[in-house]
């Protein structure tokens, strides 16, 4: 009991230590689930930007325009403080929802399972699907474009992109465009100007 | 003496009139874009890129074929889907003059884009390294490909009655092929005139003449093999 007491000043600290380390451990997410990590791309959910609703920068998007000859810069907002690869998902979503507004380059929508961005190469993982929306070359050559331009010029930590199709490496886009490695964005589709779609 | 005059005269004659003969032998390969579960585009009325590019073949190679100084190679005659590399792998095997792609146009909302030629870019050197050196094949043919393709254009313009374009891109997948090489968009699918006419056969004539008609330019310019 007197060794007890003894001892008791430095116990109550440490308890008290251990409690905060645990609670603090608790409020981080605890344990990492390991089943919750998909084994493959497609099996991933497609994920909203964890970070929004901080300050806004604004970046280019590249669609076409009305007459589909080639791509045309459009501004959006993207959340200046989030990492790079939420940022070029926000961007992603941005463009997404103007094509369906206008030009149709992804008529069947555009579904990413994942993006995460490796030395300076953004990883796509698009959902399989819109190769059956009957692309022409030319329309492939700007849909794959309208993706990496985007990227590799919006964000300095990004160089070039490459393209998944429901987590495997693809030869082609869609049947016309190579896709099979990291492609570096391409300014010679971009003209200055043009009409809102 | 007068006898061996008319007799010249006649000889330069015909040869005014004969229309100009590509060296005996030149090989060609046509490539009817897409096949099988690949339909590739569609029209409103569900005709599909498949069918046009193997009809469209089909219509070349028999003009190529017709005085039997060229021979035409497809790399699918019936209706069945083969890979990018498989393409490479036959187009390369048979070591042929000029490799001819045949797809069209499609996709988006209806729009007034011309067609598009595309033709072999060496990449710039700060792409990423391709996967095997076979992606470089194409590389020392880009120039002639850039004329097959200058030939080609305002005949499919004739034909077509739209504007044709020439895009140089690494990117459309004839960097592995060892050959002067094309790849055409002869119709597009998403406009609604061509959208009709690419059912007709009359309208397939043209294009095959067009199509006919530049590569035997091409091969003639050439001279020899």
């Amino acid at each position: 009991m007197k060794r007890f007491a003894a001892l008791s000043p430095y116990t109550g600290w440490l308890v008290a230590l251990i409690f905060a380390l645990l609670a603090a451990w608790f409020a981080l997410g605890g344990p990492v689930d390991m089943d919750t990590i998909p084994a493959d791309f497609s099996t991933a959910s497609t994920r909203a930007p964890t970070f929004t609703g901080g300050e806004q920068r604004q970046i280019n998007i590249y669609l076409p325009g009305d007459d589909g000859a080639a791509l045309i810069a459009r501004p959006a907002n993207v959340t200046a403080d989030a990492p790079v690869a939420d940022q070029a998902r926000e961007a992603l979503a941005a463009l997404a929802a103007l094509d369906a507004q206008g030009p149709g380059l992804f008529p069947d929508g555009l579904t990413i399972h994942e993006l995460f961005v490796y030395d300076d190469v953004a990883v796509i993982n698009l959902k399989e699907g819109f190769q059956r929306s009957g692309m022409g070359a030319w329309t492939e050559l700007l849909a794959v474009m309208s993706l990496v331009n985007t990227l590799a010029l919006g964000f300095d930590e990004i160089e070039k992109a490459q393209i998944l199709i429901d987590g495997k490496p693809a030869q082609t886009f869609a049947g016309h465009v190579w896709i099979e490695r990291p492609l570096s964005p391409d300014t010679s589709l971009i003209t200055a100007g043009g009409a809102a779609p | 003496m007068a006898v061996i005059l008319l007799l010249a005269a006649a000889q330069a004659h015909a040869q005014w009139f004969t229309a100009p003969k590509p060296p005996p032998s030149a090989a060609v390969i046509l490539d009817p874009g897409h096949g099988g579960a690949d339909l590739g585009a569609r029209t409103s009325k569900n005709y599909v890129e498949k069918d046009f590019t193997l009809r469209l073949a089909l219509a070349v190679k028999s003009r190529l074929e017709r005085d039997g100084a060229i021979g035409a190679t497809l790399t699918r005659e019936t209706d069945r889907q083969l890979s990018p590399l498989a393409r490479w792998e036959f187009v390369n095997a048979h070591k042929a003059d000029l490799f001819l792609s045949l797809h069209s146009g499609g996709g988006m909302k209806p729009r007034v884009h011309p067609l598009t030629i595309f033709i072999h870019k060496p990449e710039p050197a700060n792409a990423a390294p391709p996967p095997g050196p076979w992606d470089r094949l194409g590389d020392p043919y880009a120039n002639d490909s850039g004329k097959l393709a200058a030939l080609l254009a305002p005949r499919l313009e004739s034909a077509s009655g739209r504007k044709v374009d020439i895009t140089a891109t690494y990117l459309a997948g004839l960097g592995g092929v060892g050959m002067p090489a094309a790849l055409v968009e002869a119709a597009d699918f998403s406009n609604p005139e061509d959208a009709i006419r690419v059912e007709d056969d009359a309208h397939l004539a043209k294009l095959a003449d067009a199509l006919a008609g530049g590569v035997m330019d091409y091969l003639h310019g050439k001279g020899a093999r």
